[in-house]
């Protein structure tokens, strides 16, 4: 199925969770956060939430600023 | 005498915030750090870039800093109020310096926005330390809507000038009960020892660390010179005049009484 990831359209197996999406951009331990269709979704539910074609994903990481 | 500098609970050991934009390398910041003394530091939020290999930034900080992010990219209170959830939900932890801009020339922060995100933002438990034009007013207002310190700009964003907005700065150290940090524009550590001396809480300063041909040594300066500006401005300058008052006696040596040559 398919899902947007920071806007770029990607291909993920059926059933996949944010955690597997994550895995497979070495992300999984990185403090990231996650925005699934504009709402944050938390790190404890990033195992067991299920995505659905579609869906969008924000993925923001920390960089230096002032 | 104790001079103790306490925000959100927090006891702060130095009165220099140190930003961490436009630095070449990473690895500089944990140098510049430790250099600065800096116990409080900014970070910015965006999206992954999946096209380049990006170094995760926060490996570079030392332990038992307080993370301040800001919400830098925010062009209303809605915005601002988003990142700094997102922030929260990524681990930097409670606090936060709310940046709203958008004015894309001088980068002006929205004081009336500004206010709005406070509201929300020290509601969920969140230290906010707005980013702010300096005027008395919207000064008060953020304090009454539940600001932890105000830090009104000395200069525009990354303008190393310097003070320019020091009458008005002036005045908000003299009103506002919360602590006042100077943050943008300072340009050298002269700049910022006159903050402290003015009676400033803390001064942040990001650019002139980071654009120093030795960002290290200029972060040692600003720590110095931050430090020094708070003594002085503990110690009480003596007041200024306008004619000359000797420092060492005019009697009692070649002459004695008058100070006409014989």
């Amino acid at each position: 199925m398919q899902i947007k990831v920071n806007d770029r359209a990607v291909e993920v197996p059926e059933s996949c969770t944010l955690e597997q999406v994550l895995l497979s951009g070495k992300l999984a331990k990185k403090p990231v956060a996650i925005i699934l269709n504009q709402a944050v979704v938390h790190r404890e539910q990033w195992g067991n939430h299920k995505l659905s074609p579609g869906d969008s994903l924000e993925i923001i990481r920390i960089i230096g600023g002032g | 005498m104790e001079d103790r500098l306490i925000i959100g609970g927090r006891e702060l050991d130095s009165r220099l915030f140190i930003g961490t934009g436009k630095f070449s390398d990473y690895h500089l910041i944990p140098r510049v750090i430790k250099a600065s003394g800096a116990r409080v530091v900014t970070v910015a939020l965006r999206r992954i870039d999946f096209d380049t290999p990006e170094e995760n930034m926060l490996e570079y900080l030392p332990e038992g800093i307080t993370l301040m992010p800001n919400t830098s990219g925010a062009r209303n209170a809605a915005e601002a109020v988003r990142i700094a959830r997102i922030a929260r939900e990524a681990g930097c932890g409670n606090w936060v310096k709310i940046e709203i801009i958008s004015d894309q020339k001088y980068l002006m922060p929205d004081n009336f926005e500004t206010i709005k995100a406070i509201e929300v933002l020290a509601g969920e438990g969140f230290t906010v330390l707005p980013y702010m034009s300096p005027d008395l007013m919207a000064a008060r207002r953020m304090v009454e809507a539940g600001a932890a310190a105000v830090m009104p700009l000395g200069a525009p964003i990354g303008s190393n000038r310097g003070l320019k907005t020091r009458e008005l700065i002036q005045i908000l150290i003299s009103e506002i009960d919360k602590p006042v940090i100077v943050d943008a524009g300072i340009g050298r550590p002269s700049e910022a020892a006159e903050a402290m001396e003015m009676g400033a809480a803390a001064v942040l300063v990001n650019t002139a660390v980071a654009t120093a041909d030795d960002p290290v040594l200029m972060a040692e300066a600003f720590g110095q010179a931050v430090e020094a500006g708070r003594k002085a401005y503990r110690a009480g300058p003596g007041a200024a005049s306008q004619f000359a008052s000797a420092s060492s006696p005019l009697t009692g040596f070649l002459r004695e009484e008058e100070g006409s040559l014989q």
